[in-house]
């Protein structure tokens, strides 16, 4: 891979929550990157600070009870921390998009799709109507939806979740972003459909050279469409690395567990693996590494020191104190 | 295509809607109501703000019609001749009580106009003889209980002579007004001693001064005029004395007849022997104030002889005018103060939820009464202080689902493509609201409408003559007892007003909501 410039550049980002008089860490010093053109996948158990991550590049933790408490959020330099909410505003849709989870609700019911799709084009351009509503037909064309002249007219309750998830994604990408943010995008649809529209995704990057940057849980999902991924855990980056090397060797133990965790459809098992336990509360534990309670390869030390983020190989980082060199 | 028309959420709000009969009939008197409210000032049959008396003649009513009556009467002589009433001497004629109703002489006869409702009597006299017309006005005091009384007395006239010694058995017949005769004299006695009896014992006690004459007229007579010809005793036998002519008179209280008598062979000129009335009856209209419901008016016409119909017709445009614009100005700012509160929350929620709580511990008449008497009474201030009364309603409603429907998930994404908040507040959360917003709107101009008839009632509306429901109920409850009209088409007209709204309301309710299936 030639070396690209980083299109988002997160360092040790830190995000509290007040909840009870206390502020606890929901994300916790988390540091990663987005070439341009590329695909992040972003993994975790619910729970582990993927979404909350997501909100912060785009400005919308909701406050209070939420807050930045440090780092910063480079997006092409600058660090998007500091623009003002007007200035934000024009970032949003238009260089950073977002596609969210739930597809039924994630559109507005009371207006036609056609007008949803026409808010974002005449918020960040300058055009009319018609322009307005030329540009939105093609994009429907584009994300593969059939008689996209009368889908125009329709409301959303006329549509399947497949279409109208291809309807967000059109939003998503009206203006043609450098970053789209996919929160989860294929949760909610049947197995098909989520193939529809991971196959569309990667057709779209490819035609329009958006960087993606994909939270999901499913690992299957990773496989087919990132390129590197973060492996999160109770509000830190647990491991980095790229795809191939997040399947063939594996290092922190959460991520073996999460592998091992998939049904494989050649063996027959009694019982599926799972990881014991359950996430932490974030802002419960005060001291050692935070997956501890749950690692099979528990050491003593794990439970007084929280182990840093190693460096194992060329762009491959683990927070594990079983690779600590000394 | 068809089939997803058939299928659009105004089309399934239709069917759901048009399913509620009650809701549909509702929502047509409703339009109905609007309709009166915007043409009915130019449909109405009178003004509301002057006497209907008053504009009678600019409609080609003649007033007299319905307020006088002229009755015929004619003079019946001995020898059987007609007299017409110019001839007869003397003719007085009087009514028993005035202020309901007066009497004159016109050409063809005499003329009884009514001044207000009741009952009583005309005396038409003669000379010797007098009649008796009865006088009903109809109005407000009921006439059911009036009793038919003795109008005329006719005697039978002998046609030959008689001479000394003969004796004669006096024939009569009183008239009474229900039709019925009494021909014997205890009868008239005693019927004369219970009608009038009874009033002179009241007399005695009272002012009057000239009290000897009332007892003469006041009692039963059967007496001779002529002393020295006739003498006639307690059962009508008359005994002729002497030759020459002879006259007795039979009397019950103002009705009194005479007959005449020849005795021996002289010629006796004719006399004057009764006064004989067209109709004894005479039923008028008190067309002054308060006349029952009638084809002309027929909702009736109240204490200032106005038309109610017209009143209650003018009253829509003020009532809806309350109902509405206080509502529309609540909403508003009702909703708008909902949806700031419920979006951004924090110190802005805090107070306005505070307001809303402040608000809403008043019961709402109270507190439109404390803002009346803030402002001072008047129309504008009815429909400021309905108002300050429906924001907190809409505050917390509006509040409420804008706090759920921040957080769907298409807010987020209107957010995530760069939309103001502004634009956010009304394009994307306002919509939501809408549908409680609207079936609230529709049961609170009920309510709206019921606070501002009742300040209006109290007096708080300002002008209390104006065509107003609440004020025409205020005007009116004083005659409330024995008047049925006046208080009860203003008060039927605001029942249906608001039981429409609020059934149209509750329809709309039932249809808008998404639980509820076909």
């Amino acid at each position: 891979m030639t070396m690209t410039k980083n299109i988002l550049d997160i360092k040790d980002l830190t995000i509290n929550f007040k909840s009870d008089g206390k502020e606890i860490s929901v994300v916790d010093g988390i540091s990663f990157h987005i070439k341009a053109g590329e695909t992040l996948g972003v993994v975790g158990e619910s729970g582990c600070g993927k979404s909350v991550t997501s909100l912060s590049i785009m400005g919308l933790i909701p406050s209070p009870p939420g807050r930045v408490a440090g780092g910063t959020i480079e997006f092409e330099g600058k660090n998007l921390l500091d623009f003002k909410e007007k200035d934000m505003r024009k970032v949003r849709g238009n260089d950073i998009s977002m596609i969210f989870q739930e597809p039924m609700t994630s559109l507005n019911p009371v207006f036609t799709i056609g007008k949803q799709i026409n808010e974002v084009l005449l918020l960040h351009n300058d055009m009319n109507q018609t322009e307005a509503r030329n540009r939105s037909i093609e994009m429907l064309k584009l994300v593969g939806i059939p008689r996209p002249e009368q889908i125009y007219s329709n409301y959303p309750y006329q549509l399947s979740g497949g279409m109208r998830q291809r309807v967000m994604i059109a939003i998503g990408l009206a203006c043609q972003p450098k970053l789209l943010i996919a929160d989860e995008p294929t949760t909610a649809l049947d197995v098909t459909i989520q193939a529809q529209i991971l196959n569309l995704m990667q057709d779209l990057k490819e035609k329009t050279d958006t960087s993606i940057m994909f939270i999901t849980h499913d690992l299957g999902v990773v496989a087919e469409m990132c390129d590197r991924v973060v492996v999160m855990y109770s509000g830190q980056v647990v491991e980095e690395t790229d795809v191939d090397t997040l399947f063939n060797d594996p290092k922190h133990p959460y991520t073996l567990g999460l592998l091992g965790s998939i049904p494989k459809a050649t063996e027959k098992i009694e019982r599926l693996y799972s990881i014991r336990g359950q996430v932490p509360q974030a802002g419960t534990v005060e001291k050692g590494c935070r997956f501890a309670d749950r690692c099979d390869k528990v050491m003593d030390r794990c439970r007084e020191e929280d182990p840093p983020l190693f460096q194992m190989k060329q762009g491959h980082q683990c927070r594990c104190w079983l690779y600590a060199e000394d | 295509m068809d089939k997803q028309k058939k299928n659009s959420p105004f089309r399934i709000f239709l069917r759901k809607f048009l399913k509620q009969r009650l809701a549909v009939f509702a929502f047509g008197l409703v339009i109905m109501i609007l309709l009166v409210g915007i043409f009915g000032p130019l449909f109405a049959p009178y003004d509301p703000h002057r006497p209907v008396t008053a504009q009678y003649a600019d409609k080609g009513i003649d007033v007299d019609q319905l307020t006088s009556s002229t009755v015929q009467l004619e003079g019946r002589l001995s020898n059987g001749e007609v007299v017409d009433q110019s001839e007869l001497p003397q003719l007085q004629t009087e009514t028993e009580n005035r202020r309901i109703a007066s009497i004159r002489r016109t050409q063809s006869g005499v003329q009884i106009s009514a001044n207000t409702s009741g009952a009583t009597e005309a005396v038409i006299e003669s000379g010797d003889v007098s009649s008796v017309a009865e006088i009903l006005v109809e109005g407000e005091v009921p006439l059911d209980d009036v009793e038919p009384i003795v109008s005329q007395i006719i005697i039978a006239q002998p046609e030959e002579a008689f001479s000394i010694g003969d004796e004669y058995q006096i024939n009569f017949e009183a008239l009474k007004t229900d039709g019925s005769e009494i021909t014997t004299i205890e009868e008239l006695r005693a019927y004369t001693e219970e009608k009038y009896g009874a009033d002179e014992e009241e007399d005695t006690s009272g002012f009057q001064s000239g009290s000897s004459e009332n007892e003469d007229s006041a009692s039963f007579q059967l007496r001779s005029l002529t002393e020295d010809v006739v003498t006639v005793n307690e059962q009508g036998v008359v005994q002729f004395e002497e030759e020459g002519e002879g006259i007795v008179q039979i009397q019950s209280g103002d009705v009194s007849s005479v007959v005449q008598f020849q005795v021996g062979n002289e010629q006796v000129e004719p006399i004057l022997t009764g006064i004989y009335l067209e109709s004894t009856t005479v039923e008028l209209t008190d067309a002054y104030k308060h006349q029952t419901p009638s084809s002309m008016h027929i909702f009736g016409t109240d204490h200032q002889n106005r038309d109610i119909l017209s009143r209650v017709i003018h009253g829509t445009k003020e009532t809806l005018l309350i109902g509405f614009v206080s509502v529309a100005i609540g909403t508003v700012i009702g909703t708008v103060l909902g949806l700031l509160a419920g979006y951004y929350g924090g110190w802005l929620d805090s107070l306005v939820t505070r307001m809303t709580d402040v608000l809403l511990a008043f019961p709402g008449i109270l507190l439109a009464i404390a803002v009346i008497a803030f402002l001072g009474a008047g129309l504008t201030n009815i429909i400021f202080a309905v108002a300050v009364f429906t924001i907190p309603v809409f505050i917390r409603i509006v509040r409420a689902s804008t706090l759920s429907l921040k957080e769907m998930t298409y807010v987020e994404a209107a957010k995530s493509i760069g939309v103001p908040n502004t634009v956010i507040i009304f394009r994307h959360i306002f919509p939501g609201t809408l549908s409680v917003v609207m079936v609230y709107l529709t049961m609170r101009i009920g309510v709206a409408i019921l606070i501002g008839a009742a300040l209006s009632f109290l007096g708080l509306g300002g002008d209390i003559t104006a065509p107003e429901w609440g004020s025409m109920l205020s005007a009116a409850k004083d005659n409330s007892s024995n008047i049925f009209h006046a208080t009860f088409f203003p008060g039927l007209a605001i029942v249906i007003t608001v039981l429409s709204f609020n059934i149209f309301g509750d329809g709309l309710r039932d249809a808008l909501d998404p639980k509820l299936k076909e």
